[in-house]
């Protein structure tokens, strides 16, 4: 029976036994490394060696050949009770060093003793002695590092222990009885030994659940793949020993294929490739070039950690790839010289101030006018460049302002002295600046130089004025029939009575009273020809346009009453409609053309007409925020062709004028923030009107 | 002695040349334009004083219309302006003198003389 049995069951106990080791094999080379995994292989591996060895043991046909495979047997033994110590400490992550170097120093010890001695004397050795002695050890070791991971652990630690301790001492107690039974001289036993052994093995092997990574292992696998830099333990010869993911990442590696590779494939040049690992502490926060597999370079960051171990010093490398961060750098940098281009040629004055008035951003412009770099700008102060005080002091307060306001502020017209000592005249617009924290302490600046603008608009002032004033000398020259006509009658009326005074005198049949009403009457008349002189003297005077309240309707009648005569002579009735209006903003001698003209242009549209036709309607009415003057004559109307032209100047269809009076009124009305123009009246007549804006509250 | 009528828009100039003809011993009665003189002066005066610029009907018109009407009162114009409007003279065969604002006082009473003594002819020749 057993002469049939026994062979197939060693055949199946070793065919089982590669079996198991061959499905752990594979994931136990993937990475992560699990080393507990590999430890559980070469023990099955062991076991199968073993489980061939014993049966030949068995049936060894004499002493001599007996005794050599004792001696080769004491080999597999040793590294069963190595494997077994890796399996353990991995395994349970616990075990005492220096009982796991005794038992593994007390195999190696049989091992050299099988080898030392003469082969005839194998046979006679004592090997249940040597071969108990390791196995009390190991099972020593197996039971401590049991009991310490069951005390230390959680329930699946606890449950570990038990499962792994538990069937190695049962399998080892199991071979203990075996060595005993094989001394004793009873070879069969030995069945019990082998088959014991597989069936622990293959139930730690094909226990579901099994964690074959190390707990303290797992921690820190979990430590380093969640660093968010590549983590290298470096071993003293400069070799990668653990790497996280990220780290061959970076390096471009297959995640198992970093480990093993030498710092120096890595980074290049740093020579410390035989050197200790102390050498690379000398690297710590330095960036150095780093090498993919491809062989390309990129620029790296390294961070070094000593770590003391058993295996002597070890270093970690914290390694980033600055590669994208060199990127954004350049790409910052790109951008911020672009930006610094752009400012720069920017003619507006562009600046950022800190609380304290500091510049943090100035640009080429405004360093032009303090005569200074942009780079000198930096850091310091209006009051280290301006001249005048009183400017600086004035910054100062509007930077403050809208920095404690948060809010922009329009400065329409300020002051800048340069460095040369000319003024200019800016515009500016300050924000503040919000920052991350939402404090405001800084406010960025934009100013426009308006020096040469203000110069035009000045001179276009004057222009305007000059044409104002030859348009009033038109006007009066216009006027001067109707101007010498009003001052006739007065001169008329003092004559008069003069000469009749003088007769009373001479007839003597003149009371006091008489005289003195005359008298009167004289000065009455003297004073109307001295307001005539007056209002010509106005429109003469050659000043600047002014900006005064006015009351249209009182500027009109003035106007009525010097061109009283006119109208006479041209024979039109002019009818006053004055509505209930607010002052209006301007230059009432300027306002006072206008009407003027206007209403000699409709004297001369009803030329034609007869007298009894010819009506003039002035009125002045409250429209939104504006007055509109109407004046409306009775003529023929604006002939469509000439609609388009009759405010440009030189355009006329009068037979005398130079065609500037409507030219100048729009330029006068425009001037004033109004507008002029013409519009057919009901089909009889032209009704020119104009706007001017009613005099603010605010602006009174 | 027969009457001056004087017209005139201008209310000073009205009241100052009355008063230096009644200086000079004239009867004088003043209107202040010609739709006035039309309506409250029914008899044809000596002597009509016009100011040939009035609103309305002027000096020249008065004269026309009165033309019309057959009045044929000797005439004094008074004018602020120095030419005088062509066909004004020698209307209905009466006289008419052209006088210029300020007029002085010998000037204005010779020509008031001898429209009234022209007046005092024309009736004694008829």
């Amino acid at each position: 029976m057993t002469g049939f049995i026994v062979p197939a069951l060693w055949s199946m106990i070793a065919g089982a036994c590669l079996a198991t080791g061959a499905i752990h094999l594979g994931p136990a080379l993937k990475p992560p490394r699990q080393r507990a995994r590999l430890a559980f292989v070469g023990l099955v591996a062991s076991v199968a060696v073993l489980a061939v060895l014993q049966p030949m043991l068995a049936h060894a046909p004499d002493a001599e050949r007996y005794g050599a495979l004792r001696k080769w047997s004491q080999v597999p033994i040793f590294a069963t009770v190595v494997l077994v110590v890796v399996f353990v400490r991995s395994y349970l992550g616990s075990g005492r060093s220096w009982l796991a170097n005794l038992a593994c120093g007390a195999a190696f010890a049989a091992v050299v003793v099988a080898f030392a001695v003469e082969p005839e004397e194998l046979s006679a050795m004592r090997w249940s002695a040597m071969e108990g002695t390791t196995l009390v050890l190991l099972a020593a070791f197996v039971a401590d590092a049991g009991i310490a991971c069951w005390r230390n652990g959680d329930a699946a630690d606890r449950r570990r222990a038990v499962l792994a301790a538990g069937s190695i001492l049962v399998a080892l107690a199991i071979v203990a009885l075996d060595v005993l039974v094989i001394e004793a001289g009873s070879v069969h036993a030995i069945y019990l030994y082998a088959l014991a052994s597989a069936t622990v093995l293959g139930a730690l092997g094909t226990e579901r659940g099994t964690r074959w990574n190390d707990p303290q292992q797992d921690r820190f696998r979990l430590v380093l793949e969640a660093a968010s830099n590549g983590l290298m333990i470096v071993d003293k010869r400069g070799r990668v020993g653990v790497a996280n993911a990220r780290a061959a990442r970076i390096f471009t590696y297959p995640a198992a294929e970093l480990s093993g590779i030498a710092v120096e494939e890595l980074i290049p040049g740093v020579g410390i490739g035989g050197s200790r690992g102390a050498a690379l502490l000398g690297l710590a926060g330095r960036e150095v070039m780093g090498r993919r597999k491809d062989g390309s370079q990129f620029p790296l960051e390294i961070n070094v950690t000593a770590m003391e171990s058993g295996d002597g010093l070890t270093t970690l490398l914290s390694v980033v790839d600055m590669t994208e961060r060199r990127r954004s750098e350049d790409l910052l940098r790109r951008e911020r010289g672009f930006l610094r281009q752009v400012i720069d040629i920017d003619a507006n004055l562009i600046f950022v101030k800190d609380r304290e008035g500091r510049f943090t951003l100035a640009n080429k412009a405004l360093a032009d006018i303090y005569g200074t770099t942009v780079e000198d700008m930096i850091g310091r102060t209006d009051s280290d460049f301006a001249h005048d005080p009183a400017e600086v002091a004035a910054f100062r307060r509007d930077d403050l302002q809208v920095m404690d306001t948060r809010s922009e502020l329009f400065i329409a017209d300020e002051r800048v002295t340069d460095s040369t000592g000319k003024v200019h005249a800016v515009q500016t617009i300050k924000k503040p600046l919000i920052g991350p924290d939402g404090r405001v302490d800084h406010v960025l600046g934009v100013a426009t130089d308006i020096t040469a603008r203000k110069e035009a608009e000045r001179e276009l002032g004057v222009q305007r004025n000059e044409i104002a004033h030859l348009s009033r000398a038109m006007m009066v020259a216009e006027l001067s029939g109707s101007l010498a006509h009003e001052l006739n009658q007065p001169l008329t009326a003092i004559l008069s009575n003069a000469q009749a005074a003088l007769r009373f005198l001479e007839r003597g049949d003149a009371t006091p009273s008489d005289i003195q009403e005359i008298l009167r009457d004289i000065v009455e008349d003297d004073k109307r020809a001295g307001h005539v002189i007056q209002g010509m003297r106005l429109l003469l005077t050659k000043g600047e346009a002014r900006r005064e309240a006015v009351d249209l309707n009182a500027a009109i009648q003035d106007i009525l009453r010097l061109m009283h005569s006119d109208l006479i002579y041209a024979g039109v009735n002019v009818v006053v409609r004055s509505g209930d209006i607010p002052q209006v903003r301007g230059d009432r001698v300027q306002i006072q053309q206008v009407v003027m003209n206007l209403m000699l242009n409709g004297c001369d549209a009803m030329h034609q007409l007869p007298q009894r036709q010819r009506q003039l309607v002035m009125a002045t009415t409250l429209d939104g925020d504006f007055i509109r003057v109407d004046v409306i004559d009775r003529g023929p109307g604006v002939a469509p062709e000439h609609a388009a032209k009759i405010f440009e100047p030189f355009f006329t269809t009068k037979g005398h004028g130079l065609g500037m009076g409507l030219s100048i009124c729009r330029t006068i009305v425009t001037a004033h923030g109004g507008r002029l123009w013409a519009e057919d009246h009901e089909g009889a007549g032209t009704a020119f009107r104009f706007t001017l804006p009613v005099l603010s509250r605010e602006a009174t | 002695m027969s009457v001056v009528c004087l017209v005139d828009d201008d209310p000073s100039v009205l009241k100052a040349t009355t008063r230096l003809l009644c200086a000079a011993g004239f009867e004088v009665r003043a209107f202040q334009s010609a739709a006035a003189y039309l309506a409250q002066c029914d008899q044809a005066p000596g002597c009509l004083v016009l100011d040939l610029h009035m609103p309305g009907v002027g000096g020249l018109q008065l004269q026309q219309i009165l033309g019309l009407r057959g009045d044929a009162a000797p005439i004094v114009f008074l004018s602020g302006e120095s030419d005088v409007p062509p066909g004004a003279e020698a209307m209905n065969g009466s006289a008419v003198e052209f006088l210029l604002k300020p007029v002085d006082a010998t000037a204005l009473i010779r020509a008031v003389r001898a429209a009234l003594g022209h007046a005092a002819a024309g009736v004694a020749i008829d």
